[in-house]
């Protein structure tokens, strides 16, 4: 019998990306919301859109609260990526596949992470969940 | 027993080339700048690549292939025949580090800042030396362009690029802003109004299609570069700060006339065309170095005003790698400094051109020493216009990467968008509001200055193919133009010019609608080219003269307009087209997560943008962006000396332009 996965019996909290940071963004970093912090390590679910990009890693996924189109060749990371973002680190091959195939506003549980971390496109995330659920809007 | 005597002739020719094979076949240069044709072609006439100002600085450097076991003994450039005398320590060979196949023996030797005054063609040599004695001579040539007296010279320079914007897109703004009836235009745009007008030839030193690089640095260095380059020419080193550079308009202009520099955009500011102004780099994307070198090359370019979006590139990343391997663990500030894209320039540049060396240190806190230089900063509108007033310098940093859009912008100000909320930064300043307090900044500059005034998403929303957004963007960049006009009436010793690095996706007024808005929202739910080509698009006389109303803000009510103008695409991605704006904020409670908010008034499949709305129109170019076009770009000009900008020009030809204008000599 196989094994059910770790997540099954764990409820995701609900986040939004306006949970993400102090708003307004103030005069010089960003500065993490107390509720974000305190989450860390838990699972959650947030919503949002697969920012789309000319020529991503296939593992690689940004969820942006608002639908993005990212790297074009005359781009780069002049980009018009919100400052609130989440990287998407799939748990395996079939959420990989779930989030690949998702073209639109999709809903995601997994584990939280924070701190920085450098990504394979080559920026800097700050918030990331280990995805371990998709279900996408269509 | 054979000698060589009784060998047939052929062969022994054989043995003997094969034994000076083995010995060493003598040494070859590949590469030699300036780039000239003299070099690539044996072709010693013009048009001559590379071209200078009376004593404007730049760098000669070669490749020198060598042969196997070998190593340079010495080398030399020679001006004319004459040895160059270089400052000390304005020399180098370079040996590692290069981009060459790893079984060529190379040396790469540069000799930094170097300039002639002598107006005329000038044949450039370079000799090099190996170890066993044999040596190799490769000749090219470069310009000096006489500067000829011209009248008063201006004091200041005010260039105002609209990235992307062609011909087709200043047509289009027009006739949404002002208006047609029976043929006429009921208004002009501001840099219609300018008495001027000529057309620039775009191209890169390595394609007829620029990007935003060369697309600017072209116009400020007199030179071409290549395609991601800017300040500078290719060479056969991996580093991205190490290239040859040529001095930029902003460089000669600081160092010969005491004038300063102001830079402002709606982009990033590590992007391609606010950088082109001030740094030197073959890789345009390694921000964290491109935005130390703004503060700390001010010394050399002036720098007094630097604003636009880009904050991401100036806090500290204080996530250091510690010796045990460990993180130190740095705030989530949102920084994307990192060692990776800083810069630490090589002994000879610092040398010969007076520029700082820099330290990898993504650690640092940009934005603070910007302070401690005497520059006020404004995070965003409200800060502006309070410190702008009183301020000798400049820095504004209005979002994380680039600024919202003028569509969203405005959107947000009349209250009916929540787009620029959802980003965090909701007191952004609009172009024409960021033009006019760097040029309060910067008429305070006794000697003048040069000001480059970006609208940065003419072109980003054109490459999405978003007709309304990059349509608005135009509008805000020409209230940005009517500001630099305003300023040049005041102060008649001021050249203004409205440019464009390139066209962007070959964008096309091709009619307007013939349904009102209603009937083209109805023919989304019968998607296809029947209802949304051939019964929509009128075309010639059934395009008629689309009307849009003009709000106090100077920006449409709205760009959904019954018989709206429709633009198509010479240079697009695969699109679905409904010709309706696009991501209507307005809330569609029936959507999939409604209630998770921002997004909840968002379409649903916005990757696949109007996929099930609109009709396919195949793409020409492969990917999900239109892209640049080589098409010839408008240029307005007005003020002092704007008559030189008639007829075709290369956007080389500009730099020169300026330079007499300004009473180069």
């Amino acid at each position: 019998m196989a094994a059910e996965p770790e997540h099954e019996h764990e409820p995701a909290t609900r986040l939004a990306f306006a949970d993400f940071y102090q708003r307004p963004i103030g005069p010089r970093g960003l500065e993490p919301n107390p509720r974000l912090l305190a989450l860390a390590g838990t699972r959650v679910e947030l919503s949002g859109f697969v920012a789309r990009t000319h020529d991503a890693p296939p593992s690689l996924s940004i969820l942006a609260p608002t639908p993005v189109m990212l790297d074009d060749e005359d781009e780069g990371l002049a980009d018009d990526l919100p400052a609130a973002v989440a990287y998407l680190h799939a748990t395996d091959a079939r959420v990989a596949a779930a989030i690949g195939a998702c073209r639109g506003a999709m809903r995601v549980a997994g584990r939280l992470e924070l701190g920085r971390q450098p990504e394979a496109d080559g920026r800097a995330s700050f918030v990331r969940l280990r995805a371990d659920d998709v279900q996408c809007a269509r | 027993m054979s000698t060589l005597r009784s060998v047939p002739a052929a062969v022994t020719a054989c043995l003997i080339a094969l034994c000076i094979a083995e010995a060493g076949a003598a040494p070859t240069v590949s590469r030699l700048t300036p780039p000239s044709e003299l070099f690539a072609s044996g072709n010693a006439g013009g048009p001559y690549i590379a071209r200078f100002l009376p004593g404007q600085r730049f760098d000669l450097q070669a490749t020198v292939r060598l042969d196997a076991g070998t190593t340079l003994k010495d080398f030399a450039f020679l001006v004319d025949g004459v040895p160059t005398r270089a400052a000390a320590g304005s020399t180098s060979v370079v040996t590692t580090g290069l981009t060459l196949p790893k079984d060529v023996n190379a040396a790469v030797v540069s000799q930094r800042a170097f300039s002639v005054a002598r107006p005329g063609v000038h044949k450039l040599t370079v000799r090099a030396t190996q170890s066993d004695g044999q040596s190799v001579s490769a000749d090219g040539n470069f310009e000096v362009v006489a500067m000829e007296r011209e009248g008063r010279p201006a004091k200041n320079i005010i260039i105002l690029l609209g990235d992307g914007m062609g011909a087709a897109h200043r047509t289009a703004a027009r006739i949404m802003g002002r208006g047609y009836a029976q043929g006429k235009a009921q208004g002009r745009l501001a840099m219609d109004t300018f008495p001027v007008t000529g057309m620039v030839m775009t191209s890169s030193l390595d394609g007829i299609v620029t990007d935003s690089s060369p697309g600017m640095s072209n116009y400020v260095t007199g030179n071409k570069s290549a395609n991601n380059q800017q300040g500078v020419w290719p060479d056969d080193t991996a580093d991205a700060f190490d290239n040859p550079r040529i001095e930029y308009l902003s460089e000669y202009l600081h160092r010969t006339q005491g004038k300063a520099l102001g830079i402002v955009t709606t982009a990033d500011v590590f992007d391609a065309t606010p950088a082109a102004m001030a740094v030197h780099t073959s890789n345009r994307g390694y921000g964290t170095g491109i935005v130390d070198q703004f503060l700390d090359d001010r010394g050399l370019t002036g720098l007094t005003v630097l604003m636009g979006g880009g904050r991401k590139w100036f806090l500290p990343n204080g996530d250091e790698l510690k010796a045990d391997g460990t993180r130190s663990g740095q705030p989530m500030n949102g920084s994307q400094r990192d060692r990776r894209s800083d810069y630490e320039l090589p002994a000879d540049i610092v040398a010969g051109w007076g520029a700082a060396r820099g330290t990898l240190d993504p650690q640092r806190d940009v934005i603070g020493d910007f302070e401690r230089a005497g520059f006020a900063y404004a995070p965003d509108k409200t800060a502006l216009l309070q410190r702008a007033p009183a301020a000798d310098k400049l820095l504004g940093l209005f979002s994380f990467s680039n600024m919202n859009v003028a569509f969203d912008k405005i959107g947000q100000r009349r209250g009916n968008s929540t787009i620029v909320e959802d980003y965090g930064f909701p007191d952004q300043p609009m172009l024409d509001e960021m033009a006019r307090a760097a040029l309060e900044v910067l008429a305070k500059s006794p000697r003048g200055f040069v000001a480059m005034i970006e609208g940065a998403s003419i072109d980003k929303q054109a490459h999405a193919m978003d007709t309304d957004r990059w349509l608005l963007e135009v509008l805000e960049f020409d209230r940005a133009v009517q500001v630099a006009k305003d300023f040049a009436d005041k102060h008649p010793d001021t050249i203004v010019i409205v440019t464009a690095d390139h066209e962007c996706s070959g964008a096309a007024i091709i009619g307007a609608s013939t349904k009102t808005v209603s009937a083209m929202y109805d023919a989304t739910a019968k998607a296809g080219t029947e209802s949304q080509r051939d019964k929509m698009v009128g075309v010639y006389q059934a395009s008629k003269f689309p009307k849009y109303k003009m709000l106090a803000d100077g920006y449409p009510a709205t760009t959904d307009v019954d018989y709206k103008m429709l633009i198509g695409y010479g240079a697009n991605a695969d699109r679905y087209e409904n010709w309706l704006s696009n991501l209507t904020p307005t809330r569609d409670t029936q959507q999939p997560f409604a209630t998770d908010g921002p997004q909840a008034g968002y379409p649903v499949d916005p990757a696949a943008r109007n996929k099930d709305t609109g009709f396919l129109v195949t793409g020409q170019v492969p990917g999900e962006s239109a892209v640049h076009t080589a098409t010839d770009v408008p240029l307005s000009a007005y003020g002092r000396g704007a008559a030189a900008f008639t007829g075709l020009m290369d956007n080389t030809d500009v730099f020169f332009k300026l330079a007499r204008i300004v009473g180069v000599r």
